[in-house]
């Protein structure tokens, strides 16, 4: 009876004796392990069995027939369930298979031999593989911009649950080929490969494969290497010796493809674990493949963006200030932090003397970005030009004004500027927050008279304010990066800046702006900053000094 | 006449969007931006009221602005804009000149 229930189980089961052999396997198991009739299989030793098989368990170690878990049980040790990964010697084919095996025993209690359930898990384990394999090299992939040790991370999550070799070629606007990553599960083969490819005749000739998937972008399997194959691809005896001991039993090429183009090839083989690629083997390489050359090619933007923006940055950055005569400065400055991490923005501050006078502009060119920085060395190398033309506030910020109407696009700048003497300043507006002053008593002044913005009306003039500093009294200039600062709160805000500056009589300029900075910093609770935010601070000095 | 009404924040992020409105608005012979429930506005927003403003002398058409609330206003004033700019107190002001 149990007989036949066991023949129409689609589970492949078999029965061994107490002494091993085994005596009986259901139709599913004799379909499973390749025989015809219980008999044939009865007469097969099953280490021999076994032997057709490259088996391992589901860690890549060897798995040997004395491990397996009813000759384990027969033996009297515990038998736990066993995942095993069996490559086929002959046809290349792998099967991933799960034995558990329960001990049939008598009403006594004697052991009437091991009852083994073997279960095809292959598709489940492919598709675990699969999704590991994909997921692991996303992961890495997205993690690290340096695309190198990137590829050979992908490199290594191939192996050896993909392949038991994998390689990764680029390829650059010459079409030479550049080695970035390789890894074997045997180091010597390793070892073996790398003396193969340094090789005066192993060269990429335009019929090799690897220049073939350069050139077409589409992939190459070749499921079965002979010993034919590799005497025909060998160039010389040397170069056929290297590759008999390699040993190559599979091999896919797979482009690494972004749009429009082939950046290099992924080379994946297998030897030792003699498993046979298929064609989802090479839609699985070449989705990997994808992966990598995306990011290789962010990885490179990435550099080439960075060094653009190292170079905007150097010229961009306010330089550091002047020594001026009689005067104080401090200045804090703290780009906005942009997604490209252009750390560049639309404030600016510059310094300029003239025949023994000193002009500062402090401003804020709208938008963000690159836009916004070419804008900003407009504003700034104008300043420096328009100081030495025409040294008068107004005068100034009327140049600017027209430097910046001839740009195309809605630009717009806002700006203070001033012409410091010993005993005052001499300030313009161009829409631009005002200047608060802070006296020795805590009490605040904000100057000059509002004027027009920059860059928005072309009949427009600039008023110039007379503002008497007296020596202590410290002035801020601030873009509204500083009042426009988010944080859980709402808006940094004028009255919190005011509330603040009122606290700060008789400090010196440097110790204000750090306590506005560490302010800033606190209220955004360490968050990154949206906007720019700039800030100057001036204090005359004594005029004993 | 096309009407739009602002509410919320302009700035960075939403001042493109307006950019859009603004160059659709500017067919009609009267574009007027309605600031009254504006809560923000930075440099950005206030530029795009500029180029609007621009656009509208070059065609000979009308652009108004509905005034905003006090940091709004506070921002127009600083940047020359009040004056420049068409200001009414009310949408209901503007409607009834025609």
């Amino acid at each position: 009876m149990f007989n036949e229930l066991f023949e129409i189980l689609a589970e492949a089961v078999t029965v061994r004796d107490p002494d091993g052999a085994i005596v009986y396997a259901n139709a599913a198991a004799l379909a499973y392990l390749g025989f015809s009739s219980v008999e044939e299989l009865k007469a097969t030793p099953s280490q021999s069995i076994m032997d057709d098989y490259l088996v391992e368990d589901e860690h890549g170690r060897p798995l040997r027939h004395s491990e397996i878990p009813s000759v384990r049980m027969l033996r009297g040790e515990p038998s736990e369930p066993v995942l095993m990964r069996a490559v086929s010697r002959s046809s290349g084919e792998q099967r991933w298979t799960l034995l558990k095996t329960t001990a049939l025993r008598d009403e006594a209690g004697e052991l009437l031999g091991a009852l083994t359930v073997i279960e095809d898990v292959s598709a489940v384990k492919n598709a675990e593989i699969r999704t590991s394999v994909l997921a692991e090299s996303g992961r890495m992939l997205a993690a690290d911009l340096d695309y190198h040790q990137t590829l050979r991370n992908v490199a290594e999550s191939a192996v050896p649950s993909l392949a038991d070799y994998c390689a990764v070629d680029l390829v650059d606007e010459q079409g030479q080929m550049e080695r970035v990553a390789a890894c074997h599960r045997d180091p010597a083969k390793l070892e073996l490969e790398t003396t193969l490819r340094e090789l005066p005749t192993a060269r990429l000739e335009p019929d090799h494969p690897v220049s073939r998937v350069v050139a077409t972008g589409t992939s190459e399997l070749f499921a079965e290497i002979t010993t034919a194959d590799l005497e025909e691809a060998a160039r010389d005896e040397r170069h056929l010796g290297i590759l008999r001991q390699l040993g190559p039993r599979s091999l896919m090429i797979v482009p690494m493809r972004v749009p429009n183009r082939t950046i290099g090839v992924m080379t994946l083989a297998t030897d030792a674990s003699q498993r046979r690629f298929h064609p989802e083997d090479v839609e699985l390489a070449e989705q990997l493949g994808r992966r990598a050359a995306v990011a290789v090619e962010n990885a490179r933007l990435h550099t080439k963006l960075s060094e653009i923006a190292t170079t905007l940055q150097s010229v961009l950055l306010p330089r550091e200030l002047p020594e001026i005569p009689g005067w104080e400065l401090a200045s804090l400055y703290r780009p906005a932090e942009t997604d490209l991490r252009i750390d560049v923005g639309g404030d600016f501050y510059e310094f300029v003397e003239h025949e023994g006078t000193w002009f500062g502009v402090f401003g804020d060119v709208t938008g963000k970005g690159i836009q916004a920085a070419a804008l900003t060395t407009l504003m700034r190398a104008g300043t420096r030009v328009a100081c030495r033309i025409d040294p008068q506030p107004a005068a100034i910020l009327a140049r600017l004004d027209e430097a910046l109407a001839q740009e195309s696009g809605n630009a717009l700048c806002t700006a203070l500027c001033m012409c410091l003497h010993r005993d005052h300043m001499v300030i313009s507006s161009a829409g631009h927050p005002q200047a608060i002053i802070v006296s020795a008593d805590g009490s605040l002044r904000e100057v000059p008279t509002p004027g027009p913005v920059l860059g928005a009306f072309p009949d427009a003039t600039w008023p110039e304010d007379n503002v008497a500093m007296t020596p202590g009294e410290l002035i801020v200039f601030y873009t509204d990066g500083v009042t426009e600062t988010a944080g859980e709160g709402g808006r940094f805000g004028v009255d919190r800046l005011r509330e603040f500056l009122s606290r700060q009589a008789g400090s010196a300029p440097a110790s204000v702006l750090n306590l506005l900075d560490a302010e800033l910093t606190e209220f955004t609770g360490g968050a990154a900053l949206t906007d720019d935010v700039a800030v100057v601070a001036l204090r005359a000095r004594p005029r004993s000094e | 006449m096309r009407v739009l009404k602002l509410s919320g924040e302009l700035d960075v992020a939403s001042s493109a969007a307006l950019e859009q409105s603004v160059d659709e608005g500017l067919d009609y012979d009267r574009l007027v931006i309605d600031l009254s429930e504006l809560e923000f506005i930075d440099s950005t927003g206030l530029s795009v009221l500029v180029a609007a403003h621009q656009q509208a002398v070059a065609d000979g058409r009308e652009f108004c602005v509905v005034q905003g609330p006090a940091q709004v206003q506070r921002l127009l004033a600083l940047t020359g804009l009040e004056q420049r700019l068409t200001v009414a107190d009310t949408l209901e002001q503007l409607l009834t000149s025609g």
